[in-house]
């Protein structure tokens, strides 16, 4: 599995934003409980689609760890929004993990994405593989179908 | 070939920084690390010191109630955890539970033994 490009993967979240308006908050100063949607926001006249594409806003960084090569970031109302194939990776910007933590923080957040790649592409136990794939949800869904 | 679940695909939240032991044990107690909180005060205003009621439920609510999307947590495991067994569905929910491992109260406390 490969991220896909960067820039199609920016456009489609910004999409999903517009039909999903409230999978992101944003956390606004002295309480992480009082955080608001940036669709609302938007609406408003508050907030800027291109700043918020911006990975500087919010001085946001990146997690440094070597796992992290490959994945694709931007920053978004205080989120750092990463695409790994077909997952969502939202990362809480409002302090992102401290040196410490980085090394398992990188490592088993790569595990994880693993995991919920297998677990969405796993058949469930009825399943009866059809006789042709027309590479619905999953590729490798297909992929594992092949190779019985 | 475009897919037919675009752009409802499962979502991992990772929950940011937790600087102290109390913390990060907050965060390991809480089973969605604070997504699921919401809030009613909009501070976004030109007084700041008054801010406004705007309701938000917490984005964990929003998905689940207005766009189908469910968590992962089933007879009380984590998929992360051995036992765990299953599949997902696009429109599921995953919290990136990291701090366990440096809690006092489920992993294995890092943070004091290094005397950070």
């Amino acid at each position: 599995m490969r991220p896909m490009g960067f820039g199609a993967r920016a456009t489609e979240f910004m999409g999903l934003l517009g039909r999903l308006p409230d999978i992101v908050w944003r956390s606004e100063g002295k309480n992480r409980r009082e955080s608001y949607f940036f669709s609302e926001l938007r609406d408003r006249g508050e907030w800027d689609d291109r700043k918020a594409i911006n990975p500087g806003v919010a001085g946001a960084k990146p997690p440094e760890a070597p796992e992290w090569q490959g994945m694709k970031h931007f920053s978004l109302a205080g989120f750092w929004v990463t695409t790994y194939g077909r997952i969502w990776v939202i990362t809480e910007v409002l302090g992102t993990p401290g040196k410490h933590d980085i090394p398992y923080f990188a490592r088993g957040l790569s595990d994880l994405i693993l995991k919920v790649r297998d677990a969405i592409c796993r058949p469930p136990p009825d399943w009866d593989p059809p006789k042709s794939y027309a590479m619905g949800d999953c590729v490798l869904y297909s992929s594992l179908a092949r190779m019985k | 070939m475009p897919n037919a679940n675009a752009p409802f695909f499962p979502v991992i939240y990772v929950r940011g920084y937790a600087m102290t032991g109390r913390e990060k044990d907050e965060t390991t107690s809480d089973p969605f690390c604070g997504f699921n909180l919401g809030s009613t005060v909009y501070r976004a205003t030109t007084n700041k010191d008054k801010p406004l009621k705007f309701v938000f439920e917490s984005p964990i609510l929003r998905l689940m109630t207005e766009h189908d999307y469910t968590d992962v947590y089933h007879e009380g495991l984590d998929i992360m955890d051995p036992d765990w067994t299953g599949w997902l569905a696009p429109r599921s929910i995953i919290i990136y539970r990291y701090y366990e491992q440096d809690s006092s109260l489920l992993g294995l406390n890092d943070h004091l033994q290094s005397g950070q």
